[in-house]
């Protein structure tokens, strides 16, 4: 019953599929924040110009995430796999959530840097 | 009736071959124990089995059809591995709005270490009620892959008469689906109505 509900990624995402993205971010938020951290902070510094090193910075800061989850945090995958969720879908998941939410920080501290 | 049957795997790691024209058949209401040493090869076939790893070359067919990775088959398989089946900071309330089992939760409830703990977090629980969980959740797929290499609970009169249970409650009475159990010789002998030894 459970990958009835999970098991797909088409849109638009149910609330089950959303709470599963959630659970998802929650597992690698805090070391993702540190390199948008670094990023906003880059952006008050060197304003626009820094944006290609902040691209770069994020690239990084994905593939640390994923080595740190992979290290530590591994097991954790049979809970989502459990759900009907291959590594592929995790991975493009964590992606978009990131990349949307990295863009709208960037935002909102650009209208500031302004 | 389910069938799951598992045909043609081979593995092979840095040029060792471990796994080599595997066939595996099970159906419903077959208990089938794999046990053989470390590294014999019971957790990558489980993986196969599940989808997280692919085979040199495999083929799953589930009642006769190609199912690849069987973890994307709705009400197929779970798998339950010796630890981190969920995070820790989740409670059972949880995980049973995740799994979507309100409707079961009658059958869930009689087990009083679980109704005692329905509050807590699961990091917060002792290995045995953990397993307890385990088993609660993952009770509706036709497939449950267990794959645990040192269950303590096992050692325990109590723990083990729980458990016995609990399988004959929800797999064999039901009869809805298969389990493989990949863990300590004696123990799988003891749940299993088959039993396979690999080798390296």
């Amino acid at each position: 019953m459970a990958q009835t509900l999970y098991g797909s990624m088409k849109l638009p995402l149910n609330r089950s599929q959303v709470t599963v993205i959630i659970y998802l971010y929650r597992e690698y938020a805090i070391y993702n924040l540190l390199f948008t951290g670094l990023g906003i902070y880059l952006l008050f510094r060197y304003g626009g110009l820094s944006t290609p090193f902040i691209f770069w910075l994020k690239v990084m800061g994905y593939v640390v995430t994923a080595l740190i989850y992979y290290w530590s945090r591994r097991k954790h995958l049979y809970f989502f796999h459990n759900l009907g969720w291959t590594l592929k879908e995790l991975a493009g998941a964590a992606l978009v959530i990131d990349a949307i939410l990295t863009v709208l920080i960037l935002v909102i501290t650009a209208f500031f840097v302004r | 009736m389910n069938k799951l049957e598992l045909d043609s795997v081979n593995l092979s790691f840095s040029g060792r071959t471990i796994l080599s024209s595997i066939y595996l058949k099970c159906e419903t209401g077959d208990v089938i124990g794999m046990v053989g040493r470390n590294g014999s090869g019971k957790s990558s076939l489980m993986k196969i089995l599940f989808g997280t790893l692919k085979a040199e070359s495999q083929s799953i067919r589930l009642n006769g059809q190609y199912a690849s990775p069987l973890l994307k088959v709705p009400q197929a398989v779970q798998f339950l591995p010796q630890d981190g089946f969920a995070m820790n900071y989740l409670s059972f309330n949880d995980l049973i709005a995740i799994y979507n089992l309100k409707d079961d939760m009658d059958r869930i409830l009689e087990i009083e270490e679980i109704r005692k703990n329905m509050l807590e977090k699961l990091g917060t629980l002792s290995g045995g009620v953990k397993d307890l969980w385990k088993l609660s959740l993952f009770s509706t797929p036709m497939l449950l892959l267990l794959s645990w290499m040192s269950l303590s609970p096992f050692y325990h009169r109590f723990w083990s008469k729980k458990w016995l249970n609990i399988l004959n409650i929800n797999l064999r009475k039901k009869g809805s689906y298969s389990l493989i159990i990949s863990m300590k010789p004696y123990l799988t002998l003891v749940i299993s109505s088959t039993c396979c030894q690999m080798e390296q």
